[in-house]
């Protein structure tokens, strides 16, 4: 079951770049064919709990695939949410160019998850973790002849490889401290702070936190499947998943960080999400704040909300992305002030994202009040309550006021024609999917994460605080009016927070300037050791020294060689006519370079090429003495 | 038949190869180049032969004949878990770089004839246990390479050639001095490596200085900053076979010397000197990555990247020379990194040129968009870039990741300080991309179309090793690990 799972979609990737044609339907089937691999493996470890195999990888640190009732379940959640969305993305990329590159990379995208769902130890995980990096360079880059895609490419691989240094190094100090590479059931000792930070850092950029937040809103330029897997079950939910496996390797001193991380996203950007133009970059600042909700009830001691948050947000945001992708195909354009009006007249796509966005905003029984009532449960729960709570229940005001606004400016506005595009139903088919998980996934969430093993923390005072900031936040934000662009803190804020020019002038370009400055260095550097060369050269040219050297080594080697060949006794003229015939020929070799390489060195060159051969051969002359 | 010399029938191939060209001066280039790919082919089977036969750890299937008894030079030949890598990795790239250059219109008979002398000194190198015959053979492929690039070189070639030249015989120099010291220091008097390997002779200040000038030596031809400025000049200017060779198997001998000499015959001194070591293979590893960021011609920013990635080579044997009891990954890193960059590097030289082919420039800014023009060129040169910086599943990644765990051991804050060397070789690899692959088709395309038949023969068996090693590395990690519990058990 693994292997269908892992291997139906990299099949379906390597299918379609060597056919190049059916990219669509080789892509479906083999996300189909993932899909019923997960499926099998989640009946699979309901009788035996542990499915886990493993074989040799690196010296010492086996490679390993395994499921525990946790994982088995992500990897449905995932090839749900996938196949819904390659279903979209039929109809949605039917008149696009760039099919075969596009169809390709999403299938080795969930090929990618899965494998990092699915690994068993942290050879694997970082395998899967880099692979998904590369896919999602590829899939940002699906238009690549449009700069905003290239730089968007660029820069998600970029900013996240960074942070996956932190990766590297988490996982070099867990492999050194544990003295394998497979993940232990019985978790050992803690890891130092200092390898907690790192995979902390790995988990900010992948999951988009604040400071690096920003890619996120560059990968929008992706066409928006893309995005809709990128920002649900994929990619920013690798990061969370990073930390609920190294959870119980964790330092209790490293939890505040997490927390600190979180809380910080949580705000900073839901206040992008409040004052974005553009419908897309509401939902990548969602997504941040979002995932950081998980890092806050991960830090509170409570992972079970956090997986309750990752797979109800996995299918509200892929919904909330459809039905964006629905009004962008009507009205061709993203922004708030294009699109705005156009839900009275696109009546799925609103359905769609009232209520996928209804569940963000924590409305019952829709899923997303259950796994947010659970985070804030977690915060009250938490050793600094004050902290914890206070910054889940902002947030959730501040989800609550921007999903408002959003539904405002798509209610209100002038009345836009119909949408008349091919693949309408398709688009409409995979997001009706998606809001059926939204709509009734509620009521089993509890029961599934108990068959997982994991806890819902519950409270009422969460319950109520829950009810009051969405009620409160979508009330209040439906009268928010389209940001007025101009005022620079609006704009500071709309393009997250670029201090100082953001991560292009502080990083980017005196990393550039310090790489000019390398290779001019370089050059000179050559320059003076052409200079010394040549003096040298020069010298030894009038005072034969070179020369001397030079030729007292074919000297050395050759009476070595004579005596030797002497004493073979066997050195017959056949053997010393084909030597002849072979230095003949390589003295023509070295005629031929005489136009371009005249004088001291070159002659020099031929005496050691001579020497040596007369070296060689007599070694084979020996040689044949042998036998 | 454990008797049967294949050794020296692996080693002497080639050069058998040459010998019957130059005998028989076929006029074509196609009956050139059929002789140098049916020899180059045997010789890889006679590789695979000796890999088939068995490499337990210790040096198996030797060879010995009297060469000069007088002084205790022999021809002694021998084969371990590190040298067979690397002569595998020799035979698959004379063999994939002859294919590729099969199109050369320019004097094809002495072209081959060269190539083949080249191998055989390459692989007799690698499996020489004479320091007298490896020193021979370490000559010769100076001597093979530097025609290449003045004969078939483009660009400036003599300037090119001569800095190679230069370099190169001032690395020979001090090896000479280097063999003398240790020959002298034997007692008795002797060359041969395995004696010297099981008792290493020197002690003292004696050794420091041997160590220092094998590293000088070594350290010129890998290269290590700042040493390495032959290298781009000589990169540019040779053609696209000259440098696959080059890059994939002539610095190789570099980390080799290190680990056969530096670390197996003065390994105390070595230990001495370690943290200096890895200092300049660090900083060489992140100057090298900076200067090929600042390129704009492609073919001099991948040059640069073997200054970055056999920095890494050298950090982990620096690491295995530093903790002799502990640190099993650095060695085993190491060796796998250099028939990773042999193969990755080479791969991507075969593909620039391909490249330069098609669009006669290799100025990035004058690139762009080629990936719709020439798919299949520009998949296999994305997948080898983003193999060359490290992805999980090509080729690289174990090594890599093994050097990161040997050198953590010893040196944490040198390895967190490499590791930068990954992020810029990323941003590197994706401006490259970026600008050559990318963006709209240009206006006009070259006759010559997506890669041809010729070109893939060359290059698919490359790609297809970049993630058969990646995905599964222990069909070499088994053998390399072997031979590398006996070094460092004979360590203590």
């Amino acid at each position: 079951m693994i292997a269908l799972l892992l291997l139906a979609p990299l099949l379906a990737a390597l299918l379609i770049i060597v056919l190049r044609r059916w990219p669509a339907a080789l892509g479906l089937a083999g996300s189909l064919g993932a899909l019923v691999g997960a499926a099998g493996l989640l009946w699979q470890v309901r009788h035996h709990p542990v499915v886990r195999f493993t074989w040799p990888g690196l010296p010492g640190l086996p490679y390993g695939l395994g499921a525990t009732p946790f994982t088995a379940l992500l990897a449905v959640i995932v090839a749900v949410v996938a196949l819904l969305i390659f279903v979209y993305a039929r109809g949605y990329m039917a008149h696009e160019r760039g099919k075969v590159w596009f169809w390709a990379s999403m299938s080795l995208f969930v090929a990618a998850m899965q494998l990092l769902v699915l690994s068993a130890d942290w050879l694997l995980f970082v395998t899967g973790w880099e692979l998904m990096g590369l896919a999602s360079f590829l899939l940002i880059a699906t238009w690549h002849w449009e700069e905003k895609a290239r730089q968007g490419a660029v820069n998600a691989f970029l900013l996240t490889r960074f942070t996956d240094l932190g990766l590297y190094l988490g996982i070099v100090i867990i492999l050194l401290q544990s003295g394998t590479s497979l993940m232990q059931a019985e978790p050992g000792p803690a890891i130092p702070l200092v390898g907690a930070l790192a995979l902390l850092l790995a988990v900010m950029g992948k999951s988009a936190q604040v400071p690096f937040q920003s890619w996120l809103a560059g990968a929008m330029a992706g066409p928006t499947p893309v995005s809709a897997l990128l920002h649900s079950a994929t990619m920013v939910a690798a990061g969370v998943v990073l930390l609920l496996r190294a959870y119980p390797l964790l330092p209790p001193a490293s939890l505040p960080y997490i927390g600190a991380v979180g809380g910080a996203t949580i705000v900073l950007t839901g206040f992008t999400a409040l004052c974005s133009n553009d419908i897309k970059q509401l939902l990548a600042a969602s997504t941040s704040s979002q995932l950081g909700f998980m890092l806050v009830a991960l830090a509170a001691g409570f992972p079970g909300a956090a997986v309750s948050h990752l797979v109800a947000h996995a299918f509200m945001k892929s919904g909330l992305f459809l039905s964006a992708g629905l009004f962008q195909h009507q009205n061709e354009s993203t922004l708030f002030a294009r699109i705005s009006g156009s839900g009275r007249t696109a009546p799925v796509a609103l359905a769609g994202w009232a209520l996928a966005g209804l569940a963000l905003a924590g409305v019952p029984p829709l899923v997303g009040y259950w796994s947010k009532d659970a985070i804030l449960a977690a915060g009250l729960g938490a050793g600094n309550p004050a902290w914890y709570f206070g910054v889940a229940a902002g947030g959730a005001l501040l989800t609550a006021l921007y999903i408002g606004r959003s539904l405002g400016l798509l209610w209100r506005g002038p009345a836009r024609p119909a949408a008349d595009a091919v693949g309408l139903g398709l688009m409409r088919a995979g997001l009706l999917g998606l809001v059926g998980f939204v709509v009734g996934g509620g009521f089993f969430l509890a029961d599934v994460l108990r068959f997982v093993g994991y806890a819902l923390p519950e409270a009422p005072a969460a319950q109520l605080t829950g009810l009051t900031a969405a009620a409160l936040g979508l009330g209040l934000g439906w009268f928010l009016r389209a940001a007025d662009v101009g005022t620079p803190v609006l704009r500071f804020v709309q393009d997250n927070y670029p201090i100082g020019g953001g991560f292009p002038a502080l990083v980017g370009r005196p990393t550039l300037a310090l790489a000019a400055a390398c290779g001019r260095f370089d050059e000179y550097l050559h320059r003076q050791v052409l200079g010394l060369g040549g003096a040298v050269l020069a010298l030894a040219g009038r005072g034969r020294r070179a020369d001397t050297r030079l030729r007292q080594a074919a000297a050395g080697v050759g009476p070595a060689t004579l005596a030797l060949a002497a004493r073979t006794r066997r050195a017959d003229a056949g053997l010393a006519a084909a030597v002849q015939g072979l230095a003949g020929a390589f003295r023509r070799a070295g005629q031929l370079s005489r136009p371009v390489q005249s004088g001291l060195v070159h002659r020099e060159l031929l005496w050691t090429v001579l020497g040596v051969l007369a070296l060689v051969a007599a070694l084979f002359v020996s040689l044949f003495r042998w036998f | 038949m454990n008797t049967f010399p294949l050794l020296s029938l692996t080693v002497f191939l080639p050069l058998l190869g040459a010998a019957l060209l130059l005998l028989l001066r076929p006029r074509g280039r196609r009956a050139a180049f059929a002789i140098g790919i049916g020899t180059a082919a045997l010789t890889l089977l006679a590789a695979g032969l000796v890999w088939a036969r068995g490499v337990p750890g210790g040096f198996a299937q030797l060879e010995e004949l009297p060469w000069i008894p007088a002084i205790g030079a022999a021809y002694r030949l021998g084969v371990d878990g590190v040298s067979l890598p690397l002569v595998l990795l020799t035979a698959v790239l004379f063999l994939a770089t002859l294919i590729y250059s099969a199109n050369t219109s320019e004097q094809p008979a002495s072209f081959v004839a060269l190539m083949l002398l080249l191998e055989t000194a390459c692989l007799g190198a690698f499996l020489a246990l004479d320091l007298l015959l490896f020193y021979v053979f370490f000559e010769v492929t100076l001597v093979g390479m530097y025609f290449i690039i003045a004969g078939w070189g483009h660009d400036n070639p003599k300037q090119a050639a001569l800095t190679f030249f230069i370099y190169t015989l001032v690395g020979s120099l001090f090896l000479l001095l280097a063999i003398l010291a240790l020959y002298l220091g034997a007692a008795p008097h002797t060359f041969d490596m395995r004696a010297l390997l099981a008792h290493p002779p020197l002690g003292g200040t004696a050794a420091l200085l041997t160590f220092g000038a094998l590293a000088l030596a070594f350290a010129i031809k890998t290269p290590l900053f700042p040493f390495h400025t032959w290298l781009p000049t000589a990169h540019t200017a040779a053609p696209a076979a000259g440098s696959a060779i080059l890059a994939g198997v002539l610095l190789k001998l570099g980390g080799y010397g290190f680990i056969r000499f530096g670390l197996q015959m003065t390994p105390d001194a070595f230990r001495q000197l370690a943290p200096y070591v890895l200092g300049l293979a660090v900083f060489s590893a992140i100057y090298g990555a900076f200067a090929a960021l600042g390129q704009t011609d492609i073919k001099r920013m991948v040059a640069y990247t073997s200054v970055n990635h056999m920095g890494y080579v050298v950090f982990g044997v620096a690491a295995a020379a530093l903790r002799p009891a502990g640190g099993p990954f650095g060695l085993d890193g190491a060796v796998l990194q250099m028939v990773s960059h042999g193969i990755v590097t080479g791969g991507l030289f075969l593909l620039i040129g391909a490249l330069q082919d098609r669009t006669h420039t290799r100025d990035m800014g004058q690139l762009g968009g080629l990936a719709p023009a020439y798919p299949v060129l520009s998949g296999l040169f994305i997948l080898a870039s983003f193999a060359s910086l490290g992805l999980p599943a090509l080729a690289h990644f174990p090594a890599e990741f093994q050097i990161f765990l040997g050198g953590y051991q010893v040196a944490p804050v040198a390895t967190a300080l490499l590791l930068v060397g990954l992020i810029i070789t990323t941003a590197l690899y994706l401006r490259a991309i970026q600008r050559v692959f990318l963006g709209e088709q240009p206006a006009v395309l070259s006759p010559l179309g997506d890669l041809g038949a010729r070109e893939l023969w060359a290059i698919g068996p490359l790609v297809a090793l970049i993630v058969l090693i990646g995905l599964y590395p222990e069909f070499l990690l088994g053998l390399i690990h072997a031979t590398q519990r006996l070094i460092m058990a004979g360590h203590e």
